[in-house]
């Protein structure tokens, strides 16, 4: 899941390695904390917030598939 | 746009150029396959030229075929991709077993994944090609159905004169319905309502307009 969010978030910024996502793991749920280059924030939340929803989709299924509830935060 | 040609010349290197010219491509940015090779032949008799043929890579496909494999990965599925280009756009096929998880309620992970795809893909190009994916044809069968009901819908409001409302849908939904009126100058389509209750409204229009 973690690994997921970091490929994804680093095929859409200018400076991939700057893309750093770290877990914050309950019993039933996972708090995901996406963490980019302060130039690159937009491209992960797009126009709308349309690229942040899409991620938060994908990750979501991926978190189902582990039995798990997962939240995408991105920090600023 | 041509990506594949077939070109003729003394010798490979000079067939591989000619075609280089014709695509406006580098080397790197091309696959070669030779055809024939070039024959001197006998005293000028039986002389022939080497054939070739040429591809052009897109690098958009590359990124994006990446970027999939690497989400299969995650999810621990076994699926092929394959890509096709149709005029501009890009179009990947996902097929495999499972894939239910990255299509999602009514389409929604699907929906994510090609969104995040058309990004990836066209990043630093300046030319911006559409990405459509789908997944087990499920794109392909929704939109043909969709596409049926809003035309039924669409000649419905037009007789009876009378806006149609359709029953609430995902933003995917909404787009085909959008998109398979658009051209139809009889009905324009708005979005209203909000949320879970969002649906698309087709309203009739007067000649007189």
């Amino acid at each position: 899941m973690k690994e997921l969010l970091e490929t994804l978030a680093r095929a859409l910024v200018d400076k991939p390695e700057e893309v750093k996502v770290s877990l914050i793991e309950g019993e039933k749920s996972v708090i995901l904390q996406l963490q980019v280059a302060s130039d690159d924030i937009g491209k992960v939340i797009g126009k709308e917030g349309r690229i942040a929803g899409a991620l938060r989709t994908i990750i979501k299924a991926s978190a189902t598939k582990e039995g798990k509830r997962a939240m995408v935060e991105i920090l600023d | 746009m041509d990506k594949i040609i077939e070109v003729e010349g003394e010798t490979t290197e000079k067939a591989v150029a000619l075609a280089l010219e014709e695509l406006d491509a580098s080397r790197e940015e091309v696959e070669v396959e030779i055809l024939r090779e070039n024959s001197r032949g006998f005293l000028g008799l039986e002389k022939k030229d080497a054939r070739v043929r040429v591809t052009i890579k897109d690098k958009r496909v590359a990124r994006a075929t990446q970027l999939i494999e690497k989400t299969l990965e995650a999810f621990n599925l076994k699926a092929s991709i394959s890509d096709a280009e149709v005029e501009d756009r890009i179009h990947l096929n996902i097929e495999g077993e499972g894939l239910g998880i990255l299509i999602g309620r009514r389409g929604s992970t699907l929906q994510a994944l090609q969104l995040i795809l058309n990004i990836a893909a066209n990043k630093g190009e300046e030319i911006r090609r559409p990405v459509i994916l789908d997944i087990e044809g499920y794109r392909l069968r929704t939109e043909k159905s969709l596409k049926d009901l809003a035309e039924r819908m669409a000649e419905r409001a037009v007789s009876k004169n009378k806006v149609v409302s359709l029953m609430p849908m995902s933003p995917f939904e909404r787009k085909v319905i959008h998109e398979a009126l658009h051209d139809n100058p009889k009905v324009q389509t708005i979005s209203e309502g909000e949320r879970a209750e969002r649906r698309v409204t087709i309203h009739p229009v007067s000649d007189e307009q």
